[in-house]
């Protein structure tokens, strides 16, 4: 390894460090802001008519009653030995809970971004070269996939190809066949916008005499496509994949209430809604790691797709 | 005058309609069946075996034992593997359960339960009294964590097991409300064995008496529940003997109600909890599945005004709002019809019940001639009443949790004709924990806060004036804040009135107060219906708190 | 007639738009034909229409369109991608677009032969090495895995040239081949594409740079608005042109005598100098490694002169010029401005002397905010002087201040960075290829009116450009840059005459010269 190279790499993991603290900071702070008394949530929620004893002992046992400060130096102090805590509602182990839920929520978001992907490359491919009417009407088609919010998405497929036509269950059950509506619910709107990015690096190589030399060769319009500029409008869609997985992992909480699938998007949610702190610390930091490796993995992919960038990576 | 849809319902009718124009389209010869408030008719011959699958809209609970916490969505999922001492028939009397009699001193502070001999615990051990003395101490154990238990068993001193088959139980004073609350399911016995494993072992699967047992918990999936092929102590009430048909349950959290129904509609599950009303009238349209209505018991679903505080704390202006404010027609459009209203403080299933419609008349005259009275007699710009530079404004902070998108679209029905005497109502929006937030603070006006519970001592729980100080949590009940020496002196002797006849003239006079003093107004039964699939037969919701019993439930393919 | 290629008559129609009109053309084996035109003449068009790539809303129309003894007036795609790469190989501009910058050269040479020709992976390999020795391409398996980025200008045009010869075309179109090459590595393609020609290839060579149709070509034809309006031997169209615009056009090529020799220029007696550069080095960091890009440089710029700096690319001159301008800081060495400290010095010491050295660039349309008009510029730019009066300064009509920068043509755009330079009313102006990037007819009236505004202000010009032609025409004293080093320096007359530098020397022998009468 060059000594440019290690300082890059040196650079990124104290970058990834860095924001793992402030995701926790702020996730800790902001908890402590809204109302809530995060005793009660270890009780049983707010509506308990817990006794002063309980409410007391809970206190102590959980540390709620030293200063602001205090606090935020233990748990700080317990991410960085590894543990993560326990959920004030559930009572058993961070880690355990989110180690069940994580694999469901990725496998759903890495499906729905291949999904994503192939739908985009497909509509890019047809579109392109196919003429003004193909150009605005995939532009339309884009425009208008990529703003379907998912809530409605999600309530419209089950209704179509659920309850109407019975080709997919309506909530997860465990196989393939739950699998498919939640992943087309979360890959639509996205495909519509990498086929827009697309699209468009495909317009852009097309126009570069590359092009050209490639037809002068014989290369037909497809084989141009398929060999030259299918690459270089990839060459986008992968700098937003890192982005657009942090889109994916935040539309999985409305999926998977919808969808009913377990997963961090449900557990977040009723963490927050219970103010289970320790819970929706984990997740958020799980998410933060989810998100800092797959911006890496998308930089590595993109010098791969385009090597031009090697030299000014990181 | 008809009221047009508010926009929410409009968005609510929205995959509704695509829902309904799909489903018309789908081909499906409909049978209907006729559709009971208790039940579905057995008909034919019970089948033994078979998967429930059930489908829940409340939240997942934090603990499946009933003894911590306790909410409705324990008591749903509690029902089916553990039971009470008593429990409660259709018309609203006191019938056996787990105890099979008993006796209460003249004085009232003594009882004694006489449980019968052969019932036994899904793990084979057999139910002394032993475990009714540990359930009661395991409740009042501050450890437990016990809220609605806990205040349930007030008054209840301790427990002996005087002999295997005979509990005691002392009370500080006489309690005629005790035989309702032991029918809770938050009061269900628990095997003593089963409690001394810990609370945390016990959360995961509590050992009881039930027609199954819990077989598995998968955090945020489902929990599996077995037959108990022990079983043997059914309700008075119940259909059959011996163990009950199906052979599991499978018992899923479903938070989206599209989802549920859509569940139903494809097979994937038999029954759905929490059926909202678009739902419903799909499913009446229909005619395929069968529907539970069971309201739940305690108070009505209802809107309480805060009268410890301007400008509620004059009665003028408290009757001014009631007078204003028109929710029938609403009630009728934005629920299709399936919600009735009420004029009780109490659920129309608590048969101790006082209504009174007269009180709840919409005029809006008489409405603004009572805030004239009161003096607020000018208006600002916008057509808002004003006094002393004072704006009047009302806090309606709504829970998202528990007032499903039909219910809040009422809401502004309300605001929007209260609008109209020169009330300016502020609805926010808030999730649970900010929502019990603006109440521990007194920052509400108007709210509307659900209280389940056997029977009508719930009224001393929401009216009494103790109940407006707060508990170390900050959270009190009392949130009509209605402090009133009278109608404290009603409440109190009701609770304590060993005579049923005495006891219903007491709780009679108590409505009356309560009704006057224009803090309440009642919408309609806390609603809690149910769907269940044809294939389902011999379900019902058992009378106590309304939940489902799959006890003589069978499925048939 | 054993024609490679016979055109008659041939028009290409865009809608209601004629783009070519009428053209004839015939090609024999080992013939070099050039096409020579400014922009907008139909050169490029012509070529393309030869491939049956001009577009796809291209009408294309011909008497006679007979390529390699086909008939191609109403083939179809599939005839024509038949012949595209076998009969016909296209030569375009500049490697480094022109080759597919994400994949490595030896695939896209490869795909040449793949798409017409079956064979295993490694016989493709072989061909393709034995096109890069061909080609004259150094280490070619090295090189086959490399991509156009990474290899220098030259090699790559090589191997675009590579890619073009695969199949042996009997036909080759290069579409100004040499264009973005520096002079040295252009004498070398020139070389090889001669090379070729000799081995019995025939070449139709675009290009607007006379000197070089000169060099290579047999015959040439010279196209305006879409028509030929002069044809014959090379020796016949440069060396006695019947059509004004010719003449025009042979004029305009920067190749006559040096400055110096001009009427209205006294001699260059000693001149105080106005920018004074001593020992300026600059180095920057890249890829792990530093890379010297100018490197302890000292010349002078005379009051009033021209000084003129030649150098390829990755002399160093554009670093030098950012150096003078104050954009850059020196890492050694220093910069007098009439005396007084210039660089390196805080930007603070700089601001109030600012205005008196200013700047014209390459690419005018990307030294303005395309939001601006002109007007709106050049306000910007000026010192107090009114825009028409600006305008008219440079030769334009005031009614061009509404107009935006896209809308003008090159000629027009680089006299509003003339003019928006003069705003500022400077003592200095420093060009860095102000002319390369435009036809040789607009290039001469520019220089023409550098020339002037030079004389009627007394400016002190640093031009800086890799076309001898044009710093021979334009220049007072010359320098010479290589590797970041200044290498010669001195008047130009006698620089040019006897250089001193190896280099330099060099330098005037690869220059293609518009000689006329040249027998190949």
């Amino acid at each position: 390894m060059t000594p440019g190279s290690a300082s890059r790499v040196a650079a990124r993991v104290a970058g990834a460090v860095f924001v793992l603290w402030a995701v926790a900071t702020i996730t800790f702070f902001a908890l402590r802001l809204i109302p809530g008394d995060p005793a009660l949530a270890v009780l049983g929620g707010p509506g308990s008519q817990a006794s002063p004893e309980a409410l007391e002992q809970v206190r102590q046992q959980y540390g709620l009653d030293q200063p602001l400060a205090v606090q935020y130096a233990a748990m700080l102090g317990r991410l960085l030995s590894g543990d993560l805590g326990q959920s004030y509602a559930l009572k058993v182990p961070v880690a355990d809970l989110l180690g069940a839920q994580l694999p469901g929520t990725v496998l759903l978001a890495l499906a729905a971004l291949a999904v994503a992907w192939l739908l985009a490359l497909a509509l890019a491919l047809v579109s392109t070269g196919a003429g003004r009417v193909a150009a605005s009407l995939a532009s339309s088609i884009e425009l208008t996939s990529a703003a379907l919010p998912h809530f409605w998405l999600a309530t419209a497929l089950i209704a179509l190809f659920s309850t109407a036509l019975g080709w997919f269950p309506p909530v997860s059950t465990g196989d393939l066949g739950g699998l498919v509506l939640p992943v087309l619910t979360l890959a639509v709107p996205l495909a519509g916008f990498l086929a827009a990015v697309m699209r468009e690096g495909m317009l852009d190589a097309l126009a570069q005499p590359f092009a050209l030399s490639a037809r002068a060769r014989g290369e037909s319009a497809i084989g141009v496509s398929l060999r030259h500029t299918i690459r270089h409008a990839a060459i986008p869609a992968v700098a937003l994949s890192g982005w657009a997985l942090g889109t994916l992992l935040s539309g999985a909480v409305v999926v998977e209430t919808i969808f009913a699938r377990p997963g961090l998007g449900r557990t977040l949610l009723q963490a927050v809604t219970a103010r289970d702190v320790p819970v929706v610390t984990g997740v958020v930091l799980v998410v933060a790691v989810v998100y800092v490796l797959m911006t890496l993995l998308s930089d590595l992919v993109s010098a791969l797709v385009d090597p031009r960038r090697q030299a000014v990576a990181a | 005058m008809p009221a047009l849809p508010s926009r929410a319902a409009r968005r609510a009718l929205l995959p509704l309609a695509a829902s309904a124009v799909l489903l018309l389209a789908a081909c499906s010869a409909a049978t209907g069946d006729a559709t009971g408030t208790t039940g579905t008719a057995a008909s034919g011959t019970p089948v033994s075996g078979g998967t429930l699958v059930y489908a829940s809209g409340d939240a997942e609970p934090d603990c499946l034992d009933p003894h911590v916490g306790g909410n409705y969505p324990q008591a749903l999922i509690a029902g089916q593997y553990l039971e009470s001492l008593v429990s409660i028939d259709d018309n609203g009397r006191i019938i056996p359960w787990l105890a099979d009699s008993w006796e209460m001193a003249e004085d009232g502070l003594t009882w004694e339960f006489t449980l019968r001999d052969d019932v036994r615990f899904s793990d084979g051990t057999p139910l002394t009294a032993a475990d009714v003395k540990a359930t009661v101490e395991h409740v009042q154990d501050p450890a437990t964590g016990s809220s609605t238990g806990y205040l349930a068993l007030g008054k209840v001193a301790g427990v002996e097991a005087v002999s295997d088959t005979v509990a005691r139980f002392t009370m500080t004073a006489p309690d005629s409300a005790l035989l309702e609350s032991l029918s809770q399911p938050w009061l269900a016995i628990e095997s003593a064995a089963g409690i001394a494993r810990g609370l945390d072992e016990n959360c995961q699967a509590p050992i009881g008496t039930g027609p199954f047992a819990v077989d598995g918990w998968v955090k945020q999936d489902h929990v599996a529940l077995v037959r108990n092929d022990n079983y043997s102590s059914p309700p008075a009430d119940a259909a059959h003997e011996g163990p009950a048909y199906l052979e599991a349950i499978d018992w899923r959290f479903l938070p989206d109600s599209a989802s549920r129904y859509a569940a139903l509609q494809a097979g994937q599950v038999q029954v759905i909890d929490n059926a909202q009303p678009d739902t419903l009238a799909a499913a009446a349209s229909a005619g395929t599945f069968t529907e539970i209505d069971a309201p739940r018991p305690g108070a009505s679903n209802r809107l309480e005004l805060n009268s410890g505080q301007a400008p509620f704390d004059d009665a003028l202006v408290r009757e001014a709002f009631i007078r204003a404010v028109d929710v029938n027609d609403g009630i009728d459009s934005l629920f299709f019809g399936t919600a009735e209203r009420s004029y009780s403080a109490l659920s129309s299933v608590e048969p101790l019940g006082y209504s009174d419609e007269s009180l709840f008349g919409t005029d809006l005259k008489k409405a603004n001639a009572l805030l004239d009275e009161a003096g607020w007699s000018e208006k600002d710009a916008n057509g808002i009443r004003v006094k002393d530079g004072q704006r009047l404004s009302l806090a309606f902070p709504v829970s998202t949790n528990q007032s499903i998108p039909a219910e809040q679209s009422l809401f502004e029905q309300v605001q929007a004709t209260a609008a109209e005497a020169g009330f300016e109502v502020v609805i926010t929006p808030l999730d649970l924990s900010s929502w019990y937030g603006a109440l521990f603070t007194n920052d509400y006006d108007v709210v509307s806060a659900p209280y389940t519970k056997v029977g009508p001592d719930v009224l001393r729980i929401l009216y009494h004036s103790d109940s407006i100080t707060p508990a170390p949590s900050g959270y009190f009940a009392n949130l009509a804040q209605l402090s009133d020496p009278e109608l404290d002196s009603l409440l109190a002797q009701a609770a304590s009135s060993l005579d049923a006849d005495e006891r219903q003239t007491l709780y009679t006079a108590a409505q009356k107060r309560i009704l006057g003093s224009f803090t309440v107004l009642p919408l309609y039964d806390q609603q809690n219906h149910f769907l269940l699939s044809p294939t389902l037969h011999g379900a019902r919701a058992i009378g106590t708190v309304s939940t489902p019993s799959f006890y003589d439930a069978w499925l048939s393919e | 007639m054993n024609e490679l290629l016979d055109v008659a008559g041939l028009s290409v129609r865009f809608g209601a738009e004629t783009v070519v009109q009428g053209v004839d053309l015939a090609l024999r084996p080992g013939e070099c034909v050039a096409i020579v035109g400014e922009s907008g003449s139909g050169k490029s068009v012509t070529a393309r229409a030869l491939l049956g790539l001009a577009g796809a809303r291209a009408e294309v129309r011909a008497d006679r369109l007979v390529v390699a003894g086909r008939d191609l007036r109403r083939a179809t795609e599939r005839q024509w991608r038949a012949i595209r790469g076998t009969e016909v190989g296209l030569i375009l501009q500049d490697a480094l677009v022109s080759l597919d910058p994400l994949r490595p050269i030896g695939r896209e040479i490869g795909d040449a032969i793949r798409l017409h020709e079956r064979g295993g992976a490694g016989a493709v390999q072989a061909r393709v090495r034995a096109l890069l020795e061909r080609v004259a391409m150094p280490d070619p398996d090295a090189a086959m895995r490399r991509r156009s980025g990474e290899l220098s200008g030259g090699l790559r045009q090589r191997a675009l040239i590579a890619a073009a010869l695969a199949l042996n075309p009997p036909i080759v179109i290069a579409d100004e081949p040499t264009t973005a090459l520096d002079v040295s590595v252009q004498a070398r393609i020139l070389e090889l594409l001669a090379e070729i020609t000799a081995q019995g290839t025939a070449l139709l060579l675009i290009s607007h740079d006379l000197a070089v149709v000169s060099a290579l070509a047999d015959r040439v034809l010279v196209m305006r608005g879409g028509r030929v309006i002069e044809q014959g031997s090379t020796a016949e169209v440069l060396g006695a042109p019947q059509e004004e615009y010719t003449k025009r056009l042979i004029a305009a090529v920067p190749d006559h005598a040096p400055r110096a020799a001009q009427p209205g220029r006294p001699a260059h007696p000693a001149r105080p100098a106005v920018l004074a550069v001593e020992g300026v080095s600059r180095s920057f960091a890249r890829d792990g490694g530093r890379v010297q890009a100018v490197d302890g440089v000292s010349l002078e710029l005379g009051r009033g002169e021209t000084l003129g700096l030649v150098g390829e690319s990755g002399s160093g001159k554009s670093t030098l010029a950012r150096i003078l301008l104050g954009l850059e800081t020196p890492d050694a060495g220093t910069v007098r401005l009439d005396g007084e400290d210039w660089a390196p010095l805080p930007e603070r010491g700089r601001r109030a002397r600012r205005h008196r050295i200013g700047a014209i660039y390459q690419d005018s349309l990307s030294s303005f905010d395309p939001r601006w008009s002109v007007g709106r510029i050049l306000r910007d730019a000026s010192r107090g002087a009114g825009v028409p009066e600006l305008l008219g300064q440079v030769g334009l009509a005031p009614e061009l201040a509404a107009r935006h920068p896209l809308t003008l043509s090159g000629g027009q755009r680089q006299r509003v960075s003339i003019a928006r330079a003069l705003a500022a009313e400077p003592e200095i102006l420093i060009c860095d290829e102000p002319v390369s990037a435009l036809d040789v007819t607009v290039q001469a009236q520019i220089l023409e009116l550098l020339g002037r505004l030079q004389r009627e202000r007394g400016l002190s010009m640093l031009f800086i450009s890799h076309d001898l032609g044009v710093i021979r025409q334009l220049s007072d004293r010359v320098a010479v840059m290589q590797a970041g080093r200044v290498v010669e320096q001195g008047e130009a007359a006698a620089l040019f005459a006897r250089p001193g530098h190896a280099y330099t020397a060099q330098l005037l022998a690869d220059a293609p010269r518009l000689s006329v009468g040249r027998v190949r």
